[in-house]
């Protein structure tokens, strides 16, 4: 059954309800967890008329993605150490969030990915986000899709849809 | 936050974490750990370890009390009730066990008569029938884990609207289903009626491959 969870964690409040619910899951099946945060790569540097403009020097791009995952993923291991889990945390740099979660899933042996329908990306919050949807596209492993609970959110789905007329 | 020096968490810029096999401290995980997370970590390792003789977690403390496992018959869909039986099981849930059988074919209509494939009576017999068939069989393997399963079935031209109401109807917390059942022409894909559900539900969904 499922022994070492991996949650993604965008810092979005879907996604830390997803965690809440690794962190519920992990606790009554006795599993590690393992919490990933994906940052982006570093940009590489423009070329203008011969001339480099580095974007952003390489240390300064990995103290902020760093400083970024801290304030993510802190809060959310201290919750889970608080709840008896075994948590670690990761950070991944990827340009590709659902390629490092994925990367990720498998090298830690992990045997279910935890994330929110949708994560930062709000434009078509009424479905799937991107990522969520190239996970499932793309791993073996069960994924558990936590979505938003009804009445949170500005997201308005249907109740139903109209059946089709034969 | 972090002190300078040693305990500076590293980046692993892209690289993997040197995990080569077995559970490590995140410092030697390759993953960074801020020197007050590793206090409070250690400090709950210690209680926690006085704590392991007796089981931390009570009665009715579950993360998922009713499980909704959405089948079709299908092999892809096997996996999902196996899934569902020892998650059920772990969690000490219950299990609603769920098929969409097709809805009635609408009669046709041809210059002025009616053709009817069956009576509507003798349609939801026979679905029900069918419908019997494969829930049965989970029932049995869920009896057979000793979890607690409840069947139901409904007729519905679209399956993943069934599944909702299923889901909602007997009050489940989680919907467990395959990635794609019979008509599973893409199986790199998902399935049109998985992600309907996922892009419906108000619930969890566990998507199982």
């Amino acid at each position: 059954m499922y022994r070492h969870l991996l949650g993604a964690a965008d810092g979005s409040e879907l996604s830390n309800l997803a965690v809440e619910h690794a962190i519920d899951l992990a606790r009554a099946l006795r599993a590690k967890l393992t919490l990933l945060h994906v940052a982006g790569q570093y940009p590489p540097p423009m070329l203008v008329d011969g001339t480099v403009f580095p974007t952003l020097p390489q240390d300064e791009h990995d103290a902020t993605a760093v400083k970024q995952t801290q304030a993510i993923l802190e809060p959310l291991v201290a919750r889970a150490v608080e709840a008896g889990v075994e948590c670690i945390a990761l950070h991944e740099s990827d340009s590709a969030a659902w390629h490092a979660i994925i990367g990720t899933a498998e090298r830690l042996h992990c045997d279910l990915i935890i994330m929110g329908s949708h994560g930062r990306g709000g434009l078509a919050a009424l479905i799937m986000g991107s990522q969520t949807q190239k996970v499932l596209h793309h791993t073996n492993l069960p994924v558990l899709v936590v979505r938003r609970p009804r009445g949170s959110g500005s997201a308005a789905v249907p109740k139903s849809v109209p059946k089709p007329v034969p | 936050m972090v002190a300078a020096g040693e305990d500076q968490p590293k980046l692993a810029g892209g690289r993997s974490p040197r995990l080569a096999g077995g559970w490590r401290s995140p410092k030697l995980a390759g993953g960074w750990c801020s020197p007050r997370l590793e206090q409070i970590m250690n400090r709950l390792r210690a209680a926690s370890a006085a704590l392991s003789s007796s089981d931390p977690r009570k009665k009715g403390d579950t993360v998922y009390k009713n499980l909704l496992v959405a089948t079709d018959g299908s092999r892809q869909s096997d996996k999902a009730v196996a899934h569902s039986i020892v998650l059920a099981r772990r969690l000490g849930a219950r299990l609603t066990a769920f098929y969409a059988a097709p809805d009635y074919p609408e009669p046709m209509y041809s210059e002025g008569i009616i053709y009817e494939m069956m009576p509507r009576k003798d349609y939801a017999i026979a679905a029900g029938a069918d419908a019997e068939k494969v829930l049965a069989k989970v029932a049995k393997r869920a009896a057979t884990a000793k979890v607690d399963c409840t069947t139901r079935h409904a007729l519905s031209h679209l399956p993943w609207e069934a599944i909702l109401a299923a889901a909602k109807k007997n009050k489940c917390d989680a919907i467990v289903m395959g990635s794609h059942g019979r008509s599973s022409l893409a199986a790199l894909l998902l399935g049109s009626e998985t992600q309907k559900v996922l892009a419906h539900s108000r619930l969890p969904v566990i998507v199982v491959r």
